[in-house]
């Protein structure tokens, strides 16, 4: 299971962000690898239908499958149910990258620095 | 007796079940219901900035249905904010596009995209879990 989650930073203290297309960064978590790496957002700067641009190269690119959010937007949302990835509409109480990291690894210190 | 309106096809279940208002002439006692159609409507042309023939192609259903229920929906949230009223998501005559749950552990929606069995929350996994799609 492969998951993106849209943060405004490169660290775990980072923003999720509210907007997942206009993000300036997104972490792509691998649940089974138990590993955690950020990339930064190629479609940031992007003025009109960046979201499924985003969805399409996140797919190919680092074979992504679950998409964490605090909000979708209405494409991306189609595009990614489209295309059979699971959407997970996170809480408001949710707010920093480490705060997802910690409910999917409750255990792995490490991945949490 | 009229027939029964057309199914209104839901993408994301809302995020809150209620609106309550905070103050001095708040009336907790009477509150308003908005059903799920109308609070899909209310997303899809104020929030999301559709055009009404747009909605009806999500909704399935069609663009007079949608003039109608947008009525409806714009009338009750007027009436909630005015008279101070709690405002319920409840109800209506919809269905999910797929399905929705709720995990009660960390609060989050998440859909069943490959129609697998659901046991456990796919982020904290918890095991208290709502269909959301019951709600209706």
């Amino acid at each position: 299971m492969r998951i993106v989650v849209p943060v405004n930073g490169s660290d775990n203290n980072a923003v999720i962000s509210r907007h997942f297309a206009r993000s300036t960064h997104f972490a792509i978590i691998d649940k089974l690898a138990g590993t955690r790496e950020i990339i930064e957002n190629p479609f940031a700067s992007v003025s009109k239908g960046a979201g499924m641009k985003l969805v399409d190269f996140l797919l190919n690119k680092y074979k992504v499958n679950t998409i964490v959010a605090f909000e979708l937007g209405l494409k991306v949302q189609q595009v990614a149910s489209g295309k059979k990835m699971q959407l997970i509409i996170i809480s408001g109480k949710m707010k920093q990258l480490k705060h997802v990291l910690t409910l999917i690894f409750p255990n792995d210190e490490q991945i949490k620095k | 007796m009229p027939r029964l309106r057309q199914l209104s096809r839901i993408q994301l279940p809302p995020r809150a079940k209620s609106f309550i208002p905070v103050g001095y002439y708040r009336d907790p006692d009477y509150p308003v219901q908005l059903n799920y159609e109308e609070y899909e409507v209310f997303r899809l042309l104020d929030y999301e900035g559709l055009t009404q023939a747009e909605a009806a192609l999500i909704m399935k259903v069609s663009r007079p249905t949608i003039t109608r229920i947008y009525e409806r929906a714009r009338k009750k949230i007027a009436q909630a904010v005015t008279e101070a009223r709690q405002l319920i998501i409840e109800g209506g005559r919809a269905f999910f596009d797929g399905d929705w749950f709720l995990c009660e552990r960390c609060e989050s929606h998440f859909n069943n995209p490959l129609n697998e069995v659901v046991e456990n929350c796919p982020l904290c996994q918890g095991v208290y879990l709502q269909q959301i799609n019951d709600r209706i």
